[in-house]
């Protein structure tokens, strides 16, 4: 249905904004990996953490724009909210130390409200990849091409 | 889709059992239980975080948010606040962290960045602004008779130290190597002031490490005595950005709070005792109490958690009364007087 494929596109597009956004934001950070330093769950990861972290971000954004890629980039996406979303719990919730939020215009919200934004995202990407998976999301070109890689 | 929830929350367990966490192996120190019960009869929420006791008159408690300028007014059965709201005084950076100390009807408001600090009266709620002398930031303000002893971190030298100053803003006196560490912004051996009126002596309580002082209002140290837990050694580690100072790794806290009663010490500890029951440990807050005549440790009791959340602070109000709070739950807690430990005559 059209409609549905209009849905999969809006939730794709929100999905390279955010990375995008986020991906560059750490990127050009020159605090980004101090601020790594200072979570009780990755201080040890720090320095993978900061080089993994801003490249896999805009990797998904690029896996996120053709349509061949787009549902790995859906399930990439949802892999990293569930693990962006698990963090914060486990932050809010576990940590013995929380640091100040990082990430542009995701710094202004505070720990509980970026839970709730992380959720919002995490049921984006179930959203997109249920609907991406409907036979009428697709184009007809779409299916065809699947068509042919299945043959 | 679920495999992918999976495989996330094993990453996450990972990182979780790779982390530095306090209590993960036995902490190397035993408590002595006393048997006192400790029993919530008053609970009042607010709608935000309660900051402070700012301090008492007669029954009344007068409490602080996070809004400076507004007074909560309530008692020991904690009827339903009555608010004061103070003119504003318009001191630049007094906010976010600020104190607020009653002395009815006074009350001085003292913001850590702020060069100036206010004095308001309850009763009329007019305010007047008062300039501070000092070259730095400054926290852990007690509000003596005639002058206010605070922990004070120099512009230049970042090192924290101790000092007593007038109510006109001006030093009077600076300490003599009270004070650990140098250069750290007061980041590293960061703690927690209060006032002993039995022993008329001051207590600092370090959050990072085992050590407390005791010294006089004149800022010459009596003695230093240890918490019961084995941190000897102070791990934190600060990172010096340019003219910023912060933590380089997480902090671990090992005392989160203190308060002082008629010649004695009591410490939230963070860190759970290897004779200590775990699952205790987490459904209260354990405090440790210590004779302030020679920092000998007497023993520990629970206090109960609150909607399930831990104390953050608490005073004591009378030998069975403590007054605690638990984010914006403010409670009074009635503890049991048998076997409670007293001071010598």
């Amino acid at each position: 249905m059209k409609a549905n494929r209009i849905i999969v596109e809006i939730i794709c597009l929100l999905f390279i904004v955010l990375w995008v956004y986020a991906g560059l934001s750490k990127w050009t950070d020159p605090e980004f990996t101090e601020q790594l330093n200072k979570s009780p769950y990755l201080e040890g990861w720090s320095e993978l953490v900061s080089v993994a972290l801003p490249v896999g971000e805009l990797l998904m954004a690029i896996l996120l724009i053709f349509p061949m890629t787009k549902l790995l980039g859906l399930y990439l996406s949802f892999f990293t909210m569930v693990l962006f979303t698990g963090y914060i719990y486990a932050m809010i919730y576990y940590s013995h130390y929380t640091p100040c939020s990082c990430g542009g215009i995701l710094s202004k919200m505070d720990w509980n409200t970026h839970l709730i934004f992380n959720l919002g995202f995490c049921i984006l990407a179930v959203v997109g990849i249920l609907l991406w998976q409907k036979p009428n999301t697709r184009t007809k070109s779409q299916r065809i091409n699947l068509q042919n890689v299945e043959a | 889709m679920f495999l992918l929830c999976c495989v996330a929350i094993g990453t996450l367990y990972a990182l979780n059992i790779s982390s530095n966490a306090p209590n993960r192996v036995a902490n190397g120190f035993e408590r002595k239980f006393l048997p006192i019960e400790a029993t919530i009869v008053h609970q009042l929420e607010f709608t935000t975080t309660v900051r402070e006791l700012a301090g008492r008159q007669g029954d009344s408690l007068f409490l602080v948010t996070g809004e400076a300028g507004k007074i909560y007014v309530t008692d020991a059965t904690l009827r339903k606040p009555t608010t004061i709201l103070l003119d504003d005084p318009k001191i630049e950076n007094i906010v976010p962290r600020f104190y607020t100390k009653v002395r009815y009807p006074d009350v001085y408001i003292f913001g850590g960045n702020a060069t100036s600090y206010a004095v308001g009266d309850l009763r009329t709620k007019k305010t007047s602004k008062h300039k501070l002398n000092l070259n730095g930031l400054f926290n852990n303000p007690i509000l003596m008779d005639d002058r206010i002893l605070m922990q004070i971190t120099d512009n230049d030298t970042r090192s924290a130290r101790f000092a007593t100053v007038g109510l006109n803003g001006e030093i009077l006196t600076k300490e003599n190597n009270l004070s650990k560490g140098s250069a750290d912004a007061g980041f590293v051996y960061s703690g927690l002031l209060k006032y002993d009126p039995v022993g008329n002596r001051m207590v600092y309580v370090h959050f990072f490490d085992n050590n407390f002082d005791v010294f006089t209002p004149e800022l010459e140290l009596l003695y230093s005595g240890h918490t019961i837990d084995t941190t000897y050694t102070n791990p934190t580690k600060i990172a010096i950005n340019g003219k910023s100072v912060s933590y380089a790794s997480p902090p671990i806290r090992i005392n989160s709070y203190a308060a002082v009663y008629d010649g004695y010490l009591y410490v939230s500890s963070k860190l759970l005792a290897d004779n200590e029951d775990r699952k205790e440990f987490y459904i209260n807050t354990v405090i440790d109490q210590y004779k302030l005549d020679d920092g000998s440790y007497v023993g520990s009791f629970y206090l109960p958690l609150v909607d399930d959340q831990p104390i953050t602070q608490f005073y004591f109000l009378s030998e069975t009364q403590i007054l605690a709070f638990s984010e914006q739950n403010v409670v009074i807690i009635d503890i049991s007087e048998k076997n409670f430990a007293k001071p010598n005559a």
